[in-house]
């Protein structure tokens, strides 16, 4: 695998688990699968409380690959938080957030 | 505007559907795996958190019996008839089709294409099977006399792969009966596999009913009463967002069914084969 997806996987993982930004580069969900189970067959994760976490192992691993991409490659490794994102509005829109939505 | 596209999908859910689809052995039984799984994430993708926890929870439940598993399984429910008072020199078998379909020539039904497997003789190399002919009879006129029957007490085998609610099999019963006024306890309905609702309408009705796996309903026997009527629920506005017609809602007869076989009987959940009406997504198991 090449390194630039493993790093992305393990920030995936060590993040929210979301599988967004794998989808926008193109992978399938077949793809997906198989990377989350080459994750786990390397032990670069591993299932806790049902959930997916990164291993010392990924922990390590991980470590190298952020130094590999350091920030002058930023854009190769920020995993954007999508679900704080809003569409761009216009500057006159008066923006009234829904109140259900709102989690504050 | 258009929205961006942010799935709903995480790493930890893949994880699970790798482990419950390789301890289920889809992986190495569903032809086209990979196509199967491509399909049922995108369908995951378009449910709602409620209805794809629903999925998940109940596709563990999922029966897919591959075509390679038929004969062994048909071998295994068929030596039971040497558990009855039977002559098993000469067994007849009658695919469960009903009138219009026995008319219509050509047309292939489960039944018919199951009963094709008693022409193997292979058969003969089972213990219990070893002196018995096979007769796969096609027309009604082709069955033996009642009275022959009681003399001989030959069993007469009404087979499909699966029984749903029964309805099929009693329709093709009483046919049977119209025709040749056996005594019940000579004949047989013989499937693979059953939902429990359709096994006790055949039962109810005094006639011997082999299977070799009993199915309960998905939602209404696996939680209990409350949780129940809340997955129902939850199960009928998806069934509603795809457009499934009222006769097939929770499955044909309302049998809750999580099964595919040769093909997807309309008894299991339209969610898991019916196309949805706004074409989002294409069912995992379409039939």
């Amino acid at each position: 695998m090449k390194d630039a997806i493993l790093f992305k996987l393990l920030l995936i993982v060590k993040g929210n688990g979301n599988i967004t930004e794998l989808k926008k580069d193109g992978h399938s969900y077949v793809r997906i699968a198989e990377f989350v189970k080459y994750l786990v067959d390397e032990e670069f994760a591993e299932k806790k409380d049902g959930k997916l976490s990164l291993s010392d192992i990924g922990m390590k691993r991980l470590k190298e690959l952020n130094k590999k991409y350091d920030r002058k490659h930023f854009n190769q490794w920020i995993v954007p938080e999508n679900r704080s994102k809003v569409d761009k509005l216009d500057k006159n829109f008066v923006y009234l957030p829904n109140q259900n939505e709102l989690n504050f | 505007m258009a929205k961006r596209f942010e799935s709903k999908l995480d790493v930890a859910l893949f994880n699970n559907l790798n482990e419950m689809f390789i301890e289920k052995n889809w992986i190495n039984n569903i032809i086209g795996y990979d196509s199967f799984l491509e399909k049922y994430y995108v369908f995951l993708e378009n449910l709602n958190d409620d209805e794809r926890d629903l999925i998940l929870d109940l596709t563990k439940d999922y029966l897919y019996v591959a075509p390679e598993e038929y004969f062994r399984r048909l071998i295994d429910v068929s030596a039971r008839l040497s558990e009855y008072d039977l002559n098993l020199s000469n067994i007849y078998v009658l695919p469960i089709l009903s009138k219009e379909d026995r008319q219509k020539s050509g047309k292939i039904k489960s039944g018919g294409h199951t009963s094709y497997y008693f022409k193997n003789k292979m058969l003969n190399n089972y213990e219990v099977f070893a002196e018995s002919k096979f007769h796969v009879i096609e027309n009604l006129e082709g069955l033996p006399s009642a009275e022959k029957i009681a003399k001989k007490k030959h069993p007469i085998v009404l087979l499909d792969d699966y029984v749903g609610t029964g309805e099929s099999a009693i329709t093709a019963l009483d046919e049977l009966f119209k025709v040749q006024n056996y005594d019940k306890k000579f004949v047989f309905v013989l499937t693979l596999v059953s939902q429990e609702i359709g096994m006790n309408a055949v039962k109810a009705q005094g006639y011997n009913f082999l299977t070799g796996q009993i199915r309960k309903r998905g939602i209404s026997d696996k939680y209990d009463q409350a949780e129940a009527k809340v997955k129902i629920e939850i199960m009928l506005n998806l069934e509603e967002k795809i457009g499934v017609k009222e006769r097939f809602r929770l499955g044909y007869g309302g049998s809750e069914g999580l099964v595919t076989m040769m093909r997807t009987p309309n008894n299991t959940f339209p969610a898991y084969w019916l196309e949805p009406k706004n074409k989002k997504w294409e069912p995992p198991f379409l039939r």
